[in-house]
């Protein structure tokens, strides 16, 4: 049995009216060779097939290398189209590393199996030689770090990280061992990389600050490698793990004197992870396996951005800005091939049950996210089935088996989504992105089970008076429906109309309206319990008329006359959905 | 300008082509004061083929994964004449600049399917990984095998040249130490022909084989060539009848290569139009690859044992009571002067010093002073010994 009637109408309102939100992302657009949308952008090449990106800045121009016409590397430099650096004189190749925000360009200009790379600065268009090492970063004033050689008997021998400034070198020293490289160096003059201890037992990531350098440690293993430096308290690169497992490591440096901490960053698919870069809100780019962006404790596969059948697999993130622009590399039919991605929230992406506002959501329930810019505007939608796009706002589920879905919307609004989770969502942790305006984009993640029972309620605040109503059928048959909620004219509050169970012979039934509960394995696995006492459930499953939205059909025992108030606990599948309340006169 | 036969003329004639041949000082090298390694133990490091070629993405076809055999001999010279150590000592190797592969190559996502291995991430096929112990083998040198080494380093540079560390260790002490280039490059350029729009060049081969032979590869990807198509390079028998490796791809392509129209069209396939794998001083001869391996056909012929059927130092090298390499043993193989490896002073093959690349150099130059094949008698002798050079191995 499952009965319902237009009246519902005002209850779905109320429950569209409670949470919701959106995306606009080119997803329907076709891929083209060179594939372009607001959020993604393929940077092409100089010349032949492939390219990589190594660095940004905060005006999004891009540095790495790519293969010339002749099959050379070429230091690179992107700003809406690819420019060739060129090489130094009597050198073949050329690698650009870094890029800051005064548009100085720092890397290196080599011919293949010398020794002697020549560094360079490249600013106003003209590549300057400035010494011989091989450079990997630069900060707001022009102080360059990366590694030199130094002699062993009279040979060029080990390598050692160094900081060019001013026209001057300097060895930055090891941890005792023979090689060190260093790979960051933040506005302050802080560095990070890499230093092998005595005997070159091992390597460790390690901060060079004022002329001191330390020891970064590790996750548990042997050893730990640094790669970038953020303004702030940030460094990244990958540390072994109990088992030496490589893992992408977080180092949060210490306050006035504090403990330097080191967060495990975690994997994607592959086994292993390494951060290559960290911007100062501890947005963490890097690659396990595939492209990953971590943020706010949760490491998010790029690729879930990307468009369906794009052609591209993103394979590495190398570099992220203050904005969250992303560059990195990918292979695109096979070839591999630097992009931006624009750009990524810091802000994280809560989404939740829209009736109960746990944080466990089902396939086909109602749910409701929030944020900060998740659309330039709110819109309501107001067709069926339900668009993936309003207002140039887009959700995308990636759930726990790695398939990605684009979310039906039912609202959108700056701070405040109300969405389907895709059916066929796959139980586990699913992650969770909002593009709005085609290149903002939100990250979170959220956890899908089975079943994720959650009621609504008259205040659209997941507790008191549920969102219900009464179906009574009298002796003779007549069926009618009635209101177990009304607006106070005095107080404009919602207040409970008590439930009258009628003469002996009438049967009551409550009609409850939750989400998160279609998939039950059987209607005898669904438990009411009004006042403590069990109901019989006749029905339970999609209330049929309104998207995401289920019912539950329990008849009320008559032996609950005259309690007054009640709380109505609902179980599926053992899973509780949260109480609500009625009033039985 | 007639040459002169006698062994100072000819260095003077060296020196009047270096002034004059600024491209030339690449082949000589540079020359350092005598301030050179001192090591109580003379460590020599090579590779066994000088150029270890790897794919680099696998998710279609791999014809060969990352898989680097890095050798070295070591030499104790603390005593009234040098010995060979093959015992009492710890070799260890690193590449202190390329510490993983993992992030670098899909090859581990692909390693079961293609190799039936399941491997660690950064551990090759052999169980060696980027860093670790040599160990002794039979032929009075040390050896690992399958290092699992790509041409990216660490820092993002694509370098085919890279440097490892050999370092000889005695009871926790390193007594010597040696840098070896550890030659690896993914630059097999199938791309220069195999182009089509709309797929990938991995996937067009695939297609082409199965339009061309009737199978059904590209339902079966990945595909590891050496499957079907026997490779020593792999250890892998084939399916019988069907052609190696070798004898297919050099048969299959030697007509079509002229339209690839490069001057070196070895280099379409081989490392390459970047790397130029042949840089050893028979560059410096104006010789190339054809020059000793002969053409493409002749590589291809029914009768030839690839990876067996190699070019003979002895081909062209010839001198009466001269040993170039040892009967039915290759160079990379072969030992001389005191059961010393060939390699250990003159190179790995396609290396041989001295070399267009520094890389290849430093080794002679840290021993020696000077690139070019090891000759000076006091990198192992205490005292140079009076007596001739015994350049044989049972001399």
């Amino acid at each position: 049995m499952k009965q319902t009637n237009a009246s519902n109408v005002i209850l779905v309102l109320v429950i569209v009216g409670l949470s919701v939100w959106a995306v606009a992302v080119n997803w329907n657009v076709g891929v083209s060779a060179a594939m372009q949308t607001d959020l993604f952008t393929d940077l092409g090449t100089l010349g032949l097939l492939d390219s990589k990106a190594y660095g940004i800045n905060a005006a999004g121009q891009i540095v790495g290398v790519s293969s010339d016409l002749s099959g050379k590397k070429h230091a690179f430099l992107w700003d809406g189209s690819m420019r060739d650096l060129g090489v130094l004189p009597n050198t073949t190749e050329s690698f650009a590393y870094a890029i800051n925000d005064a548009g100085q360009v720092t890397g290196v200009s080599m011919s293949l199996g010398s020794l002697s790379p020549r560094a360079f600065l490249w600013q106003n268009s003209s590549m300057t030689d400035i010494g011989g090492f091989t450079p990997r970063a630069i900060n707001k004033t022009g102080d360059v770090v990366g590694a030199m050689t130094t002699k062993r008997y009279n040979v060029d021998w080990f390598e050692r990280a160094c900081l060019w400034r001013n026209g001057a070198l300097t060895d930055l020293g090891t941890l005792a061992g023979n090689y060190s490289y260093a790979y960051g160096i933040n506005d302050a003059g802080q560095v990070a990389g890499i230093s092998f201890t005595a005997n070159d037992a091992n390597s460790r990531a390690f901060l060079w600050n004022n002329g001191a350098i330390s020891d970064l440690g590790t996750l548990g293993g042997t050893n730990s490698q640094a790669y970038a430096i953020s303004n702030g308290r940030y460094i990244v690169g990958y540390a072994n793990a109990t088992g030496e497992t490589q893992h992408a490591v977080l180092y949060t440096l210490g306050t006035a004197g504090g403990a330097n901490t080191s967060t495990d960053l975690g994997t994607l698919s592959a086994p292993y992870s390494y951060a290559y870069a960290v911007n100062s809100k501890a947005q963490v780019v890097g690659t396990s396996g595939q492209a990953f962006l971590w943020q706010n404790g949760a490491m998010f596969d790029l690729n879930m951005l990307l468009p369906p059948n794009s052609g591209w697999i993103l394979e590495a993130a190398s570099a992220i800005n203050e904005k969250g622009q992303i560059a990195g590399w990918g292979k695109q039919q096979g070839l591999t091939r630097a992009f931006l991605i624009s750009r990524v929230s810091a802000t994280p992406v809560s989404s939740v049950s829209a009736a109960s506002y746990g944080n466990t959501l089902a396939a086909e329930s109602i749910g409701a996210a929030f944020g900060d810019q998740l659309a330039t505007t709110t819109q309501i939608s107001g067709s069926v089935p339900l668009p993936t796009s309003l207002a140039g706002t887009s959700v995308i589920v990636r759930d726990s088996k790695g398939v990605d879905r684009l979310a039906p919307l039912f609202f959108v609004s700056p701070n405040q989504i109300n969405f389907q989770m895709p059916a066929g969502t796959a139980s586990g942790k699913a992650a969770f992105a909002v593009i709005s305006g085609g290149n903002v984009v939100s990250l979170g993640t959220t956890t899908i089970a089975a079943v994720a029972p959650a009621m609504f309620t008259a205040n659209a605040n997941g507790s008191g008076l549920a969102a219900a109503q009464v179906y009574r059928v009298k002796a003779n048959g007549a069926p009618s429906y009635e209101p177990v909620t009304r607006i106070d004219a005095t107080t404009g509050q919602v207040i409970a109309v008590p439930i009258d169970l009628g003469a002996a012979d009438d049967q009551v039934f409550l009609l409850l309206y939750g989400t998160g509960l279609r998939a039950r394995s059987a209607v005898n696995a669904v438990t009411v319990s009004i006042g403590g006492v069990s109901a019989e459930v006749s029905y339970a499953g999609p209330q049929g008329d309104y998207v995401g939205l289920d019912q539950i059909n329990a008849r009320i025992p008559r032996n609950l006359a005259g309690r007054g108030n009640v709380t109505i606990t609902v179980t599926v599948d053992g899973s509780a959905a949260n109480a609500v309340t009625a009033n039985i006169k | 300008m007639k040459l002169q036969s006698s062994g100072t003329g000819l260095k003077r004639l060296v020196a009047v082509l270096v002034f004059l041949t600024p491209a030339l000082v690449m082949f000589v090298g540079k020359v350092f004061s005598q301030n050179v390694s001192t090591d109580s133990v003379v460590v020599l490091g090579y590779n066994e083929l000088g150029m270890h070629c790897m794919n680099e993405d696998f998710s279609e076809l791999a014809i060969l994964p990352p898989y680097n055999t890095l050798r070295a001999q070591v030499i104790d010279r603390s005593g009234s004449e040098p010995k060979i150590v093959t015992s009492g000592i710890t070799l260890k190797y690193e590449i202190p600049g390329n510490t993983h592969s993992a992030d670098k190559t899909n090859f581990w996502a692909f390693a079961e399917k293609l190799f039936g291995a399941k491997l660690l991430p950064n551990i090759g096929l052999t169980g060696n990984g980027l860093a670790g112990s040599m160990m002794a083998t039979a032929r009075n040198d040390w050896e690992v095998t399958g290092i699992p080494i790509t041409p990216l380093t660490d820092a993002g540079r694509d370098d085919p040249y890279q440097l490892a560390t050999i370092t000889a260790y005695r009871q926790g002490v390193a007594v010597g130490q040696t840098r070896a280039v550890v030659p690896v490059s993914w630059e097999i350029s199938c791309n220069l022909c195999h182009n089509p729009p709309g797929i990938t060049t991995a996937a067009d081969i695939l297609r082409k084989h199965d339009q061309r032979h009737g199978t059904n590869l590209q339902a079966q990807k990945p595909v590891l060539c050496g499957s079907c198509h026997a490779d020593p390079a792999l250890g892998t028998t084939g399916t019988p009848g069907l052609a190696s490796l070798s004898r297919a791809m050099h048969g299959a392509h030697a007509p079509r290569m002229e339209q690839v129209g490069l001057q070196n069209s070895c280099y379409a396939c081989h490392p390459g139009i970047r790397a130029q794998c042949q840089r050893d001083v028979h560059l410096s001869k104006g010789m190339t690859c054809t020059t000793c391996h002969g053409s493409m056909e002749a590589v291809a012929a029914p009768t030839r044992r690839p990876w067996v059927d190699e070019p003979r130092c002895s081909d062209c090298h010839k001198r009466i009571g001269f040993e170039f390499e040892q009967a039915n043993t290759l160079y990379k193989d072969s030992i001389g002067h005191q059961r010393v490896h060939c390699a250990a002073c003159h190179g790995s093959p396609h290396a041989i010093t001295p070399t267009a690349t520094d890389a290849d150099n430093l080794q002679s130059i840290n021993w020696q002073g000077s690139a070019g094949r090891i000759n000076q008698c006091t990198v192992c002798h205490r005292r140079a010994p009076n007596e001739s050079f015994p350049h044989r191995r049972n001399d």
